[in-house]
């Protein structure tokens, strides 16, 4: 017995000199109290992420045997509200005891803002910032990130990729918190894959000028996407489409794009090639050229005189848009040392559309009949080189210098072939270039925490050189085999500017600014027909016109607040001086004019998530320079143009009512908002319509014409039925005026209602479900004859399936009825996509078919206040597209 | 002076109106009796302080009893029952728990389970959560903890140097997972943070209560008053009150002899 004890005491000591052991107390830094709750983490030197031991420490004090004999090893000792403890300690010594006097220090940047996280919805709200989960909204569908913010609550997005949050445009979307793509937002949302995003934060108070921070006013907004921890440096993914169309013609999407990220270089380069109708570019040549950067820069550019084609389209463009697409994009952020920045921007595009359009047009003007028919073969064949180059300069501590350069060439070809009245063929021939130049200095300088001055210089040049040529001769068939319309349009424009912005120890904001610009536009135009034996100008097919605005202007504004209520009243001073020298009539008019401008907006805060916004302004436009030849412009086998200029304003009064709510807690958003705009004074068209020819000339007229809109939104997510459900309704009145083959002055109404209704179910099972119904009325009229209407329906119905646990099944049905009234007339679009996702996450494989039914054609009706429209054009067919996705 | 330094004391004191740290974390809890489809979920809250913390029923969601077999889930409609209160400053857990319709008032120490890190991370609700395994009275639980958030964790589970937002035991019997965290900074004396337990007079060990409970069991299954009910004891719960190799409690044997 005695043997066994001691052999046990022996065995003991040993493991108690072996066992190593390190103890200690847990001290406040400030006040030395033992601290009453802590943990201990051993980590391995090697290993840092792995916790090897833990301890909790009740009271402070704490003594640990390790459970093995470490080398080297890492100790953190944390308790909230204090700043973290780490001591490393290596080569233990088995003979010494370790003994830690620890203190720690308050943590005092803990936040005071509250926290608040939930799931299902997760999404976290710190101060302005608003950041959502990437992996909680996705369902699986998406790929690139644009796909997935239309789905983030209080983010509203349209056809055309604009991003609105809480009721306003936003001003970019940042990477990693840099301004890499400015106003071409989409650029990085549309080819930005969606593995690659952490988290989209919706910054409110954007103001991407550090210096004006506090000064300027607080009203923008931001989307920044935050990458995932490694996908960072380097990354990217690419993109290998390959499939065929209807066995007649190879059908690709092949696209590559990279990221490359390190502490001073930030960029993104996308390459891409398609046909099956995907826009990858910012730019938009299908439709109507209003993409969010074009809108804002709009007073610069010239007017394309002769218009290029667009296509309108109900569906959604990749149906119609048969392309031919090569992409290529380069943008680069460069921080060369503390103080200088430099960023550039690089694009090429390479596009062919082709159309086969079909229009009927039905006139009843003054009781009888008119029908018009042509047949359009369109292949619209853009291209575009450009570069950006941005300069950003921090001379001083209070200082910045921003030097902002843009060169870009666009040249757009666009052959069409014509069967006019089912009679009469035309051939035509466009060619529309377009250079653009511009460069701006913008200084900054922050005079006081409070206050900081602006002075900037801007000059542009944009030329515009067009030939239109059509055969047979459209203005003497018999004499002539063709006829060609040239024109060029050359702007020029430079503006000198300085703004003080301000802020009160109210926080209140004002702005107050003096400029100057000195807009100088040429137009020159030549009508003539062709034959063997030379060129005869048609009569007054000539236009020379030099049209200069000289303007001076004065705008100041003032943000107040106080209370719930917010007051911005803004007011616009200019001075303007027009002149027209028409070389060819051998005219000068010249007209000063002082305008005063006021404007006020009212925003009532009802609560933490609702506000109340009134505006009521007064505005006095001028749009001379849209309508400034008054000599002949032929722009299509049917259309030839004139204009009677004025000088006239156009004086409008706006009242706007809105109200918001987005709750992000209860999942709902409410948007309801009215519009009355009263415009006295515009160019009204005067119209000559035959079978043959549409002569249209603008002329200025002070009638009034009036502008009613109703917007309605509501969005929420109802809990038993696992679904989200959206309404969204719209509802517009137009008067206007126009004369239309001599007759008297016509008042004219047209209304405009749509509605959409959209569910989406989140089950938590396999299948989900999601429909889009939308009905649209169209309701033109004249006071004095019949009324013209149209009811078109929408709906798209989707069904999302993950039958096992890395597939992804979506099957896509859209069916368009474009009259209710002749439900035999309907199209039915079906498309599906099956998806596989193997564990590594790295590849991805995917089958898409689109247009199961080959539906080979979709048609559109629309209404005016004389005429009803019938619109048909061809389609993407059937393809088979099978597609490897490859992330790096 | 003397009254004028006990004025401006105690306007002192009432001016620096401490301001404590406070977590408060929705838990659903899921109950799979047959291992695969959900018996029962109900939604739990957790409030913690920098000293203690309670755990408790919100409500219940789901409740699918198998009536068809006739057993029926007895859930008492008391409030208390329910606060599961941890004194971190005393190490001690304060539980109820039943022995047929009885409760009773456990005490236990909060760092009772042997965790074992593992190398997994996983993230929830935005925190970066490490797996952690280990066996607590009969069961094994799974659970990933972040040591962004101060410790602490649901029901009985904790001891961790950092929050357990979910939880699983192996066997699929129970889960627990955090839906809604809310970190906020609150008056001290708003704060009700008294042991709820406090007037209690007997409170059983584990070891003690899992005795009485055996006791109560061989009682309850030898109680046949010719009625067709008969109260079963589980050996088996979500904690283990008695052994599988203990041959004391003969329910089934007893049962079949009754029967036959």
């Amino acid at each position: 017995m005695k043997k066994k004890i001691s052999v046990l005491l022996l065995l003991f000591y040993i493991i108690v000199i072996k066992s190593q052991t390190v103890s200690g107390s847990i001290h406040d830094f400030d006040d030395g109290e033992l601290i009453n709750s802590a943990n201990i983490i051993i980590k391995e030197l090697s290993n840092s992420d792995h916790i090897i031991q833990y301890k909790v420490v009740n009271n402070g004090n704490f003594s640990i045997a390790y459970k093995k004999n470490y080398k080297d090893i890492v100790i953190e000792i944390t308790s909230y509200g204090y700043l973290n403890y780490k001591k490393v300690i290596k080569n233990i010594d088995t003979s010494k005891k370790y003994h830690l006097e620890v203190r720690l220090q308050k943590d005092k940047s803990v936040n005071l803002e509250e926290v608040l996280i939930i799931g299902k919805k997760k999404f976290e709200v710190k101060k302005d910032t608003v950041t959502y989960n990437v992996s909680a909204y996705k369902d699986g569908t998406e790929r690139k990130i644009a796909e997935l913010i239309k789905k983030l609550p209080g983010i509203q997005v349209d056809e055309k990729g604009k991003i609105e949050y809480n009721g306003k445009p936003i001003e970019t979307v940042l990477l990693e918190g840099d301004n890499l793509f400015g106003h071409n937002y989409t650029l990085g949302t549309k080819n930005i894959n969606i593995d690659m995003v952490k988290q989209v934060q919706a910054i409110d108070k954007y103001s991407e000028n550090s210096l004006l921070k506090g000064i300027e006013n607080d009203d923008k907004v931001a989307l920044n996407l935050i990458l995932k921890k490694g996908k960072i440096d380097f990354s990217g993914n690419m993109d290998l489409g390959v499939g065929i169309y209807n066995k007649e013609k190879a059908a690709l999407d092949l696209s590559a794009n990279i990221l490359g990220i390190t502490k001073n270089y930030k960029s993104f380069a996308t390459l891409v090639y398609n046909n099956i109708g995907i826009n990858y570019s910012p730019f938009n040549y299908f439709g109507s050229r209003i993409d969010v950067e074009h809108a804002s820069e709009k007073d610069f550019f010239s007017q394309k005189i002769i218009p290029e084609t667009s296509f309108s389209n109900i569906v959604n463009d990749e149906r119609v848009n048969i392309n031919n697409q090569y992409f290529s994009n380069y943008n680069a952020i460069f921080k060369i040392n503390k103080r200088l920045k430099l960023k550039t921007n690089l694009y090429y595009i390479n596009d062919k559309i082709t159309s086969n359009q079909f229009f009927e047009n039905n006139y009843v003007i003054n009781e009888t009949p008119i029908s018009t028919t042509d047949f359009n073969s369109v292949k619209k064949k853009p291209k575009q080189y450009r570069g950006d180059l941005e300069i950003k300069y921090n001379t001083s501590k209070t200082s910045l210098l921003e030097y902002y350069f843009r060169i870009q060439q666009e040249n757009i070809k666009t052959p069409i072939k014509v069967t006019s009245n089912n009679s009469t063929n035309f051939e035509s021939l466009f060619n529309s270039e377009d250079f653009y130049l511009k460069q701006k200095l913008l200084y900054t300088k922050k005079v006081s925490a409070k206050k900081a001055l602006q002075f900037s210089l801007f000059q542009s040049t944009n030329a515009i050189p067009q030939t239109f040529q059509i055969s047979p001769s459209i203005i003497n068939s018999n004499l002539y085999n063709s006829d060609i319309q040239k024109s060029k349009y050359i702007r020029n424009y430079i503006e000198l500017n300085s703004i003080l912005l301000g802020s009160t120890k109210k926080k209140n904001k004002y702005t107050f600014s003096i400029g100057g610009f000195v807009d100088n536009n040429k137009l020159q135009s030549e009508l003539f027909s062709k034959n063997n034996m030379g060129n005869t100008v048609l009569e007054n097919g000539i236009n020379n016109l030099n049209y200069s605005k000289k303007e001076l202007y004065q705008i100041g504004s003032y943000t107040f607040r106080y209370n719930h209520w917010k007051f911005l009243p803004t007011y616009s001073l200019s001075y303007i001086n027009q002149n027209i020298k028409d070389k060819e009539r051998k005219e000068t008019k010249t007209q000063n004019d002082l305008i005063l401008e006021p404007s006020l907006r009212i925003n009532y805060r009802l609560n933490g998530v609702s506000y109340l916004s009134g505006k009521i302004g007064y505005n006095q436009t001028l749009n001379t320079e849209k309508y400034l030849f008054q000599n002949t412009i032929l722009t299509s086998n049917r259309l030839t143009i004139t204009n009677t200029p004025s000088f006239e304003l156009q004086k409008s009064t706006n009242y706007g009512l809105y109200y918001f709510n987005n709750d992000l807690y209860n999942q709902l958003q409410i948007d309801f908002g009215v519009n009355f705009q009263k415009i006295k004074g515009n160019f009204f068209t005067n119209s000559l319509i035959t079978e043959n020819t549409t002569q249209i000339n603008y002329y200025f007229s002070a009638q009034n014409s009036n502008n009613l809109n109703f917007n309605f939104l509501i969005i929420k997510y109802i809990p038993f039925m696992e679904s989200t459900v959206k309404l969204n309704s719209n509802y517009s009145i137009l008067k206007y005026k126009n004369i239309v083959n001599n007759s008297e002055l016509r008042n004219n109404k047209s209304q405009f209602v749509n509605t959409e209704l959209f569910i989406k179910t989140a089950f938590d099972g396999f299948i989900n479900f999601e429909n889009t119904l939308n009905v649209s009325n169209y309701i033109s009229e004249n006071e004095n004859s019949q009324q013209f209407t149209n009811q078109s329906l929408k709906n798209t119905f989707k069904i999302i399936v993950k039958p096992f646990k890395r597939w992804n099944v979506l099957i896509t049905s859209d069916y368009f009825l474009p009259n209710t009234k002749n439900k035999s007339e309907n199209y039915t679009f079906l498309d599906t996509s099956i998806r596989y996702r193997p564990k590594n996450k790295k590849f991805e494989f995917s089958i898409i078919a689109k247009n199961l039914l080959n539906e080979d054609n979709l048609e559109q009706i629309q209404t005016s206040d004389f005429s009803t429209s019938r619109y048909r054009t061809s389609i993407l067919p059937r393809y088979y597209l099978m597609k490897v996705s490859f992330n790096f | 002076m003397k009254y004028l330094i006990i004025i401006l004391t105690f306007i002192s004191f009432t001016i620096n109106k401490p301001i404590l740290t406070v977590a408060e974390i929705e838990y659903l809890e899921s109950k799979r009796e047959d291992s695969i489809n959900i018996s029962w979920q109900g939604e739990y809250y957790l409030f913690r302080t920098i000293s203690n913390s309670k755990y408790s029923k919100k409500k219940v969601v789901r409740s699918i009893s198998n009536v068809e077999q006739g057993d029926i889930d007895f859930n008492p409609k008391n409030s208390k029952t329910e606060i599961l209160y941890k004194d971190y400053t005393k190490n001690e857990m304060y539980s109820k728990d039943l022995i047929g319709f009885k409760l009773f008032t456990i005490k236990d120490s909060i760092n009772i389970i042997n965790w074992e890190i593992k190398n997994k991370k996983k993230e929830i609700l935005g925190y970066t959560c490490t797996l952690a395994e280990s066996s607590f009275r009969g069961r094994i639980y799974q659970v990933w903890f972040t040591t962004q958030l101060i410790a602490g964790g649901p029901w009985k589970l904790d001891g961790l140097p950092g929050m357990i937002l979910k939880a699983d035991s192996k066997d699929g019997y129970c889960s627990f997972e955090a839906t809604k965290i809310k970190i906020s900074k609150q008056e001290d004396n708003t704060i009700d943070t008294t042991n709820p337990y406090l007037q209690e007079k007997k409170f059983y060990s584990w070891t003690e209560f899992k005795k009485k409970y055996k006791e109560k069991a061989i009682k309850m299954s030898k109680y046949n008053p010719g009625s067709s009910i008969i109260m079963v004891a589980p050996r088996l719960r979500r904690e283990r009150y008695i052994e599988k190799k203990d041959t004391d409690y003969l329910f089934e044997s007893d049962l079949k002899k009754s029967i036959d």
